[in-house]
């Protein structure tokens, strides 16, 4: 059994060698640290992106013939490392932006969500997130895959995961 | 022979005790190589446009290519997902750029065929960006009337691993230098499953934010937007938004470019992107005058584990009585840095 791993690239030293012994013992340690390295790329999670978008109010278009559903219904795909079982949404929780939003009515229109409270960030305020939303789950796979998601009423967007296989020897 | 694993071989810990001259583990471990030089993917585009949805729009967005591209040909796949207002047809054309804003070269040209108020994710595959490429052009041409842009998603999907030193330095393995009777384990196999995964890892750079409104003219989101009272001579900020490094730390820097411009007067340091939330939360300002700026910003992290975060505000401020337009913001995050 092998858990996921967990390593911080940070704290690595990733350009020295795992040896440079010409005629090096073949220890149990120094092979299974070399094996490591592409079990780790492989599995680590990626980086989370938080997508900055206007997807808070709700306003369809009507143009021509046809009507342009809003964007408060944000469709979008995140891409999911091997052995990922679950993971989780985070949105901007409020708000209402201090930014300016022309509209497609050409006024000034706020991007709100549920009570509209309005925040002004200063430097060392934190923000507020919505972390309320049930954990979505994912297709565990030995390699990576797109999953489509559906984020409504939200002015960003980011996504982790929040749950791996207990054993990646099984993916 | 190249062998390319489907999925990814974690051997158990007790097949590292291994008899003499005994291929496995190390074998499926370097073919482990193989695998990572085809399915390490992390998004180089991952972004949802702002825009009012009126006949399509163009997007100019600031990219960070892999090494891998030309010659070596590791091509993209895009996820492009639509939602049209009618059922027709919406053109998309891409064009890349290695210089100029001015100067755009042809990626690619399709056809997205769209149902009436339905998501469409036109999918293209094999898309092969120059290693020097800056930006990309993504323009979006409905038939008849309009359409909505939700995400534009693209991805590393190389085909199997082909023999070869490749310009990010990963190398391929192949098998019959281990399999061969009485081959012996060479020093360098060692040392090549560490460095060819550091090497993948450290090209394909992940992108960790994303911003993106119309190229030209008068973009969906302005500052200051249409008759706001307000002074923005300060910097106003956008709803920020949660980064999610998991298990990295405590500090990581991002790559960040942006591009925005101004309807008159002063151009400098009128962007901003800030960490928020902590005091020793760091800036970086970016002058908004047409060009792709680019700058670093170091990132303090937040909680523990793969709950480890950044919570980032992009600003914008204007000169008196005059606008600032923020075309695109572009995040790269490069493991280890």
């Amino acid at each position: 059994m092998r858990a996921p791993p967990t390593r911080n690239w940070s704290s690595d030293s990733l350009t020295s060698a795992i040896t440079s012994e010409a005629t090096p013992s073949a220890t149990v340690d120094r092979l299974a640290l070399a094996c490591q390295y592409p079990i780790d790329v492989a599995c680590m999670p990626y980086v989370g992106c938080g997508r900055l978008y206007d997807g808070a109010h709700g306003r369809s278009w009507t143009s021509g013939a046809g009507l342009v559903p809003g964007l408060s219904t944000r469709y979008l795909g995140v891409m999911v490392a091997p052995g990922s079982v679950a993971g989780h949404g985070t949105i901007p929780l409020s708000t209402t932006s201090d930014f300016a939003l022309k509209g497609g009515d050409g006024s000034d229109t706020p991007l709100q969500v549920g009570g509209a409270v309005v925040f002004v960030y200063g430097f060392g305020v934190a923000a507020q997130f919505d972390e309320s939303r049930p954990d979505t789950s994912l297709t565990k796979q030995g390699h990576p895959y797109v999953q489509a998601l559906t984020v409504e009423v939200s002015s960003g967007y980011s996504f982790r995961i929040s749950s791996r296989a207990a054993d990646i020897e099984a993916l | 022979m190249i062998t390319t694993p489907t999925d990814i071989q974690v051997p158990s810990a007790g097949a590292f005790v291994v008899p003499m001259m005994a291929t496995q583990p190390l074998l499926a471990s370097l073919e482990d190589l193989n695998y990572l030089w085809k399915w390490h993917r992390p998004p180089m585009i991952d972004v949802c446009p702002c825009h009012s949805g009126v006949r399509g729009g163009i997007f100019v967005y600031p990219i960070a290519p892999s090494a891998d591209g030309l010659p070596d040909g590791l091509p993209y796949t895009f996820e492009h997902r639509i939602v049209a207002a009618l059922t027709e047809n919406v053109v998309i054309t891409v064009y890349y750029t290695t210089g100029s804003l001015g100067s755009w070269t042809l990626l690619y040209t399709s056809t997205a065929s769209c149902t009436a108020a339905t998501l469409k994710t036109q999918t293209d595959a094999d898309k092969v960006i120059p290693a020097n490429a800056v930006a990309l052009r993504l323009e979006y041409a409905p038939a008849t009337d309009d359409c909505a842009v939700h995400q534009i998603l693209a991805y590393p999907t190389p085909t199997d691993a082909t023999a070869g030193i490749k310009a990010s330095g990963h190398i391929p393995f192949d098998d019959g230098m281990l399999t061969a009777t009485g081959a012996p384990v060479h020093t360098e196999f060692l040392n090549r499953l560490k460095t060819s995964s550091i090497a993948i890892l450290q090209d394909r750079k992940q992108q960790c934010l994303s911003f993106l409104q119309s190229e030209s003219g008068t973009p969906y989101i302005t500052c200051p937007g249409a008759g706001a009272a307000a002074k923005y001579e300060k910097f106003r900020g956008l709803a920020p938004v949660r980064l999610w490094f998991p298990f990295q730390g405590p500090d990581v820097t991002i790559a960040l470019k942006v591009l925005a411009d101004v309807d008159a007067e002063a151009t400098a340091d009128l962007i901003q992107i800030r960490q928020m939330g902590i005091p020793t939360a760091e800036q970086v300002t970016f002058d908004a005058d047409g060009a792709i700026h680019a700058e670093s910003l170091t990132l303090h992290l937040e909680g523990d584990g793969e709950m480890r975060h950044a919570d980032v505000v992009v600003s914008a401020k204007t000169t008196a009585s005059h606008a600032t337009r923020l075309r695109a913001v572009s995040g790269y995050w490069t493991p280890g840095e």
